[in-house]
């Protein structure tokens, strides 16, 4: 049981470590976004690749909102045939931005 | 070779944090080596030191992907009877058949749960041996 402990209590710190990071990555995934309004489609890949990493790893940390809001990019950004693709991945990009931000609040991290 | 049990497992995933939940989730397993690798390439390079009783394989990596890294290990004759299991947040069911398609005999959705996750791996272990018996 110790040992069960000991694991929940790491994973509570990877965590906390997931959330931190994957605020720093939010710089990158908007500079994705501008590229894609400028017209550099294969941005949109690293788009969905980014947004799918944020998705698989949000709901194996409890970050249930941010892991959704990260899906809907992802989806958003295979969707490469919407005419306003560029548009809706800008304002996914600032949903999910919404909600890492939630995400720390709730953690204390500003 | 067949084996009572699971001893050797290979994870790969380029993720970091899901890689250490795993290693800490496997080393409560009892005799269980767990090898960590980050990439679909890394993971064919190791394959020959240590030839794992099994191989989860994430399945969107940049680079190497799961199912690329899965088809050069069925193209490889000393890797080609490894069980793979796919570990992925796309699990919805036409994902899973096609991952079933490609070779996989489990696919572990994510979301797991890590406490799980050493029985879920021994479920599957006897699954394959029951259907080898």
């Amino acid at each position: 049981m110790e040992e069960r402990d000991e694991l929940q209590r790491k994973i509570a710190d990877i965590a906390g470590r997931y959330i931190r990071r994957t605020a720093g990555e939010l710089a990158g995934l908007r500079e994705l976004v501008a590229k894609v309004r400028a017209g550099n489609a294969a941005a949109a890949k690293e788009v969905e690749q980014l947004a799918h990493k944020i998705y698989g790893s949000g709901s194996m940390f409890g970050f249930e909102a941010v892991s959704e809001q990260a899906r809907e990019l992802e989806l958003a950004a295979k969707d490469t045939s919407h005419p306003q693709m560029a548009e809706r991945l800008q304002t996914l990009a600032d949903a999910l931005d919404a909600r890492v931000q939630v995400a720390l609040r709730a953690r204390g991290v500003q | 070779m067949s084996r009572d049990r699971v001893r050797t497992v290979m994870y790969v995933d380029d993720e970091p944090d899901i890689r250490e939940i795993v290693q800490l989730a496997l080393g409560l397993v009892d005799d269980l080596k767990v090898e960590i690798c980050d990439s679909g390439e890394r993971a064919l390079q190791r394959l020959p030191d240590i030839t794992p009783d099994l191989v989860l394989l994430d399945v969107m990596m940049p680079g190497t992907d799961g199912p690329t890294t899965l088809q050069r290990m069925r193209a490889d004759p000393r890797f080609a009877n490894i069980p793979v299991v796919f570990v992925t947040a796309k699990a919805m069911p036409a994902e899973v058949a096609r991952f079933r398609e490609l070779g996989a005999v489990a696919v572990i959705a994510k979301p797991f749960d890590p406490m799980q996750l050493g029985q879920q791996i021994a479920t599957i272990w006897e699954g394959l041996e029951h259907g080898r018996a």
